[in-house]
């Protein structure tokens, strides 16, 4: 049941091809000016996870959701939220802990969310958000929708118990949730090898429980794009849950103050001589589909759009003191103080 | 099921009742209306009666013990059942029941609930100097109590300084330091005439704790006057002689409160009272006669004084202050005073201070009239004299407004036809 | 005497523990090959070897029911959560199986397991990553739970807990892990249920544990400075909770303060109030005080984040309170 695809033929417009490759410019960009408000302006604090060598799981994923879908996705959240369209400003001012972010600065960098593009958050507790994404899909059938939620999570979360407890639930009621792991090789410092009896994740988070499995390049953005329609649309007839093993890669540290030594230096260099934006330039270059002039815009105009998102987080204000209480419960909260 | 039998609100500020006396024993068959108890409020010796018929089963206190309200004070066996038997049931365990119930009850009246911003009238009642709480219950750390336990004295004697009146372990050791020989001079040598020691009533407790607020809270002042009363003596015969029938007997003090309730209306700053954050004008006239009983001094209250003749007057006036001495006053007879006035003059008292009853702005002290000499243009003759000092909370009210009140108070009474106007 | 860090201090007690017993062992995520997520367990995984320093996937509740296994067959496992947050995913295995074992079993089975980890509200790290759960296990009869403060305490408790032969949960703090202090070289053990007067005085009890001593004690030198003498608590141990100093010192001050990092409802002031109240009420000159979170999740924003803390404000003003100053 277990499907290994390599490659897929275009099954975008030039249009559609130009938007994904725009998206992964801005999160990687997003990701890199962020760090540097972590690390130079001091302005960010916690964990802070980069997704920056994953970008085209998340966009090729969502790029081929509709509006009405459901996303829900770990702590390493930023790009799924800016595939999903939610705005940079929204973004960096949640880093910075400002009121006009998309947690009203309560969550920051772990706990994204925006109801109103039906992304459900990003979760801090490994493998936690795995049962609710069944849970999402299940309100879909129950009121008889084709909404399908698609969940992401990495290769660590596969070791949760409940994880499995609900993958077995979401298979046998035939809920209509993609699953898609973000195969990085590690969770922090572990790798694969060391922390999976069997390193084929399909193997454990799949085939147990009959669900359908893709093991694909997460990285060529297309073939996610692909895989993920095909998954989706299973969903949509009523025909379950999908499990999709997306091979990718993070470039940075597991979060800001992990060196990441435990990688070889070649492995790192190799990914970065692969890199899924760079490859996907060259691609569209070859189809005729863009030129360098064209590139180089878009570049300016993300960076352009990043300082903005700078410019809001920081003119922002921050939540006044007495918000700790807002936002508890729907009753006013009565504090038992 | 037999019938327990709670201590009733008789008034409407009453935390305590004390049971002055009961007029039933166990075993006495009761009907609904007949008097179960004399009960002493804050207020007022009152009748407490029954609302069932039935038969006393049990008497939970003693006279002379105070019960809060709502607390059980006795046990009524109702028609088929036994007395005895029901007695034995509902006993002790019956009791401490009801008074773990009303001591909850009146504990939840007092938290301020769930963490919300305490509602003000709440932390008025808190900010209240005296450290008496529920119950009359005096409010002081376990320390402190430890303390005055082992030197022998009672805590409620000891001026609290914490929280609310809290008395709190600095106070019972300041009050030891200041009487150093309070203990044996307990049991030194009898004199030769016995003092008697009296404990405060609860009337006494009241009166001493709202003669004390006053005192600390109203810097007063005091202002008189003396109107010349020959037209309002020959007034007062004149219709004294018309009453005769009816046998009503207008006294000079029934023309003083029509006349202050008429110069009331005319001067309204005076008929007022002083909250925290603002004066309130009342829009009747509500004067309180001050009477003074044995056990202490009681307000009834005259309502609508400014609309009543001086007949009605008189005949209220004489219904108050006999409801007040036989302890039959009501609790609407007893509240909604704006202005109160104290009358010394039957003792032959020519002149006097009176305190303030808060929150109300003023009160008038009134002496005697008298035959004194009095200048008349040149010469001196004998004339009647009465003394009007008003004491009055210059929070409040100024010495002129009180000035300008008294001046029109003199001018009714000098010339009685005034006050028909 | 050796200055260290309180994670050094934390570590040389594992050491010493591993070289004196061979059924010592450490398991948790990232505790071998990465050093540990906060490196108190650097160098162990060379000097031990991989059968006793042991890297586990992210499956806290497996692992930690493993742990619980090993223990009830004669090994002396310390598992480490990576933060005490993460226990929350093996709770179960916890309260039923580790505080339960011996009882149910009629005393048969043991459970000599500690379980350690770093929690708190560390900055910036929101709602589900700073928990503080020190009440939730210290209600567990079977259960016993330390939290210390300085780092020679660190030491002192940790090999206590690992000769302990019924299962600790010994909560560090997370902020406190780069603190120094002098630590005694050796057999240096720090009784369990043993509180330590940190600070002597005459006028107010505080007591506190963990993080929240640093406060109480900078809050207690502002008060000195006032005229007010205050006895600083650690507790150190969180269960069984050490009464006889507490009461000890509310006797001689007549008034306490409990400061705590946690939520205040149902908190563990709560509960060391009632205990102190039972015993000596009629010492008391005024309501015990308690200093706690303020009754919020945790936000991620630095200053929400810092008005939950106990502050030395917070602090000096609720002593001023029950000394009615
Ligand atoms: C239950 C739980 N245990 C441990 C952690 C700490 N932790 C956060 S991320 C992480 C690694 C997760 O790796 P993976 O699932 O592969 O995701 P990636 O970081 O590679 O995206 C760990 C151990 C946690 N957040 N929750
Ligand atoms: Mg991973």
């Amino acid at each position: 049941m277990v499907q290994a695809r390599t490659e897929a033929k275009p099954i975008v417009n030039r249009t559609q091809a130009q938007v994904w490759l725009r998206q992964m410019m801005l999160i990687r960009r997003f990701e890199e000016r962020a760090e540097m408000m972590y690390q130079k302006g001091n302005k960010i604090g916690g964990f802070f996870h980069q997704y920056s060598g994953q970008e085209p799981v998340a966009v090729g994923s969502i790029g081929v959701l509709r509006e009405n879908d459901y996303i829900i996705t770990a702590y390493r959240d930023h790009g799924h939220a800016l595939a999903r369209g939610m705005s940079a400003k929204a973004g960096m001012a949640e880093l910075l802990g400002k009121s006009t972010g998309c947690s009203k600065g309560k969550g920051g960098s772990m706990h994204f969310f925006d109801v109103e593009k039906g992304f459900l958050g990003g979760h801090a507790i490994v493998g936690s958000h795995i049962p609710l994404a069944a849970g999402v899909a299940f309100a879909s059938k129950y009121r008889g929708e084709d909404r399908v939620c698609v969940c992401y999570f990495g290769d660590g979360a596969i070791n949760q118990g409940s994880v499995h407890e609900a993958l077995n639930m979401a298979a046998m009621w035939k809920l209509p949730v993609v699953y898609i792991v973000e195969n990085n090789l590690y969770a922090m410092g572990t790798s694969l090898a060391r922390s999976s009896a069997v390193e084929d994740l399909t193997v454990r988070g799949a085939v147990p429980y009959g669900i359908p499995a893709y093991s694909i390049n997460g990285n060529d953005i297309e073939l996610m794009a692909q895989t993920t329609r095909d998954a989706v649309n299973r969903a949509r007839a009523g025909e379950g849950p999908s499990f999709i093993d997306a091979k990718t890669y993070r470039y940075k540290g597991h979060s800001i103050s992990d060196p990441g030594k435990y990688r070889h230096k070649e492995e790192l260099d190799d990914a970065l001589r692969n890199d899924p934006i760079l490859k996907y330039q060259e691609l569209l270059r070859e189809r005729g589909w863009i030129d360098q002039e064209a590139i180089d815009r878009m570049a300016e105009g993300v960076k352009q759009e990043i300082e903005e998102s700078i410019e809001f987080a920081e003119s922002s204000e921050p939540p006044p003191l007495d918000a700790l209480y807002e936002d508890i419960t729907t009753a006013p909260f009565i504090p038992q103080e | 099921m037999p019938i327990e039998v709670t201590m009733p609100k008789l008034s409407p500020t009453m935390e305590t009742g004390v049971i002055a006396q009961w007029l039933v024993k166990v075993g006495d068959p009761v009907k609904e209306g007949d008097p179960l108890a004399d009960i002493e409020t804050d207020k007022a010796t009152m009748q407490m009666k029954s609302y069932d018929d039935g038969v006393i089963a049990l008497l939970d206190h003693v006279a002379g013990d105070e019960v809060a309200l709502g607390q059980r004070v006795l046990v009524l066996a109702k028609k088929g059942e036994d007395p005895k038997a029901v007695a034995q049931a509902m006993g002790a365990a019956g009791a401490a029941k009801a008074a773990a119930k009303a001591s909850s009850a009146a504990a939840e009246g007092h938290t301020s609930g769930n963490g919300k911003r305490p509602d003000p009238a709440v932390s008025v009642a808190a900010a209240e100097p005296a450290a008496v709480a529920v119950g009359g219950r005096v409010k002081s750390t376990p320390l402190a109590r430890k303390i005055a336990a082992a030197s022998a004295i009672d805590v409620a004697r000891v001026p609290g300084t914490g929280p609310g009146g809290r008395v709190i372990r600095k106070d019972v050791e300041a009050f030891l330091a200041a009487k150093p020989a309070a203990a044996p001079a307990a049991t030194s040598a009898p004199s030769s005439r016995t003092s008697v020691r009296i404990p405060h009533t609860r009337m006494r407790k009241t009166i001493a704790q709202r003669m004390l607020a006053a005192k600390q809270a109203a810097p007063e002042i005091h202002v008189s006057i003396e109107p010349r009363v020959d037209r309002l003596v020959a007034a007062r015969e004149e219709l004294n002689r018309r009453l005769a029938r009816e046998n009503i007997k207008l006294s000079l003090g029934d023309f003083v409160t029509k006349a202050v309730a008429m110069a009331l209306r005319l001067h309204p700053a005076l008929n007022a009272s002083f909250e925290p954050d603002a004066i309130v004008r009342h829009g009747n006239v509500n004067l309180g006669i001050a009477v003074a009983l044995d056990e202490g001094l009681i307000v009834p209250v005259l309502h609508n004084a400014d609309q009543l003749g001086l007949r009605e007057i008189r005949l209220q006036s004489e219904a108050l202050a006999k409801a007040a001495r036989s302890g039959t006053l009501t609790g609407e007879q007893l509240t909604g005073g704006t202005f109160t006035i104290s009358n010394l003059g039957m003792f032959g008292t020519r002149q006097f201070d009176a305190i303030l009853n808060l929150p109300e702005v003023a009160i008038l002290a009134v002496g005697a009239a008298e035959r004194r000499p009095v200048v008349e243009g040149n010469q001196i003759v004998p004339g009647t004299v009465m003394n009007l000092n008003l004491t009055a909370d210059h929070r409040a009210v100024d010495g002129a407004t009180a000035a300008v009140f008294l001046q029109a108070l003199k001018g009714m009474l000098e010339e009685p036809a005034a006050m028909l106007l | 005497m050796a200055v260290l860090t309180f994670r050094e201090a934390l570590n040389q007690a594992m050491q010493e523990e591993m070289e004196r017993d061979q059924n010592v062992f450490l398991m948790g995520e990232e505790v071998a090959e990465y050093d540990g997520a906060y490196k108190v367990s650097q160098g162990l995984l060379k000097k031990f070897g991989p059968r006793r320093i042991v890297d586990t996937p992210i499956s806290e509740g497996g692992f930690a029911g493993i742990g619980i296994g090993a223990a009830m067959v004669g090994l002396r496992p310390i598992v480490e959560f990576m933060t005490f947050s993460f226990s929350l995913v093996a709770i179960d295995q916890i309260v039923n199986n580790a505080a339960n074992m011996r009882y149910m079993s009629g005393g048969q089975f043991a459970v000599p397991i500690v379980f350690r980890g770093s929690s708190g509200m560390a900055g910036c790290l929101a709602a589900t990553h700073s928990h503080r759960l020190e009440a939730w296990y210290a209600q567990i009869p079977g259960l016993t739970v330390v939290m210390p403060a300085t780092p020679s305490d660190a030491k002192g408790l940790l090999k206590s807990a690992i000769r302990t032969d019924d299962p600790v949960v010994f909560i560090e703090h997370e902020v406190l892990y780069h603190e120094r202090g002098e630590v005694p070289e050796g057999e240096h053990l720090v009784p369990i249920g043993k509180a330590e007067i940190k600070r002597e005085g005459t006028d107010v009890t505080l007591i506190t544990y963990s993080r929240s001593l640093k406060a109480t004690l900078a809050a207690a030198e502002a008060l000195a400075d006032q005229g007010v003498q205050a006895e600083v608590i650690d507790l150190r141990t969180i269960r069984p909770l050490d009464l006889d100093t507490l009461l000890t010192s509310v006797v001689k001050t007549h008034r306490a303060v409990i400061v705590e990092e946690d939520w205040p409802y149902c908190g563990l002031g709560a509960g060391i109030s009632d205990r102190i109240t039972q015993r000596v009420f009629d010492e008391l000159d005024a309501p015990i005080r308690r200093v706690a979170a303020k009754d919020a999740p945790i936000p991620y924003n630095k200053a929400l984040e810092q008005s939950m803390l106990p502050s030395v404000d917070r602090i000096t003003a609720a002593v001023r309170d029950v000394l009615y100053l």
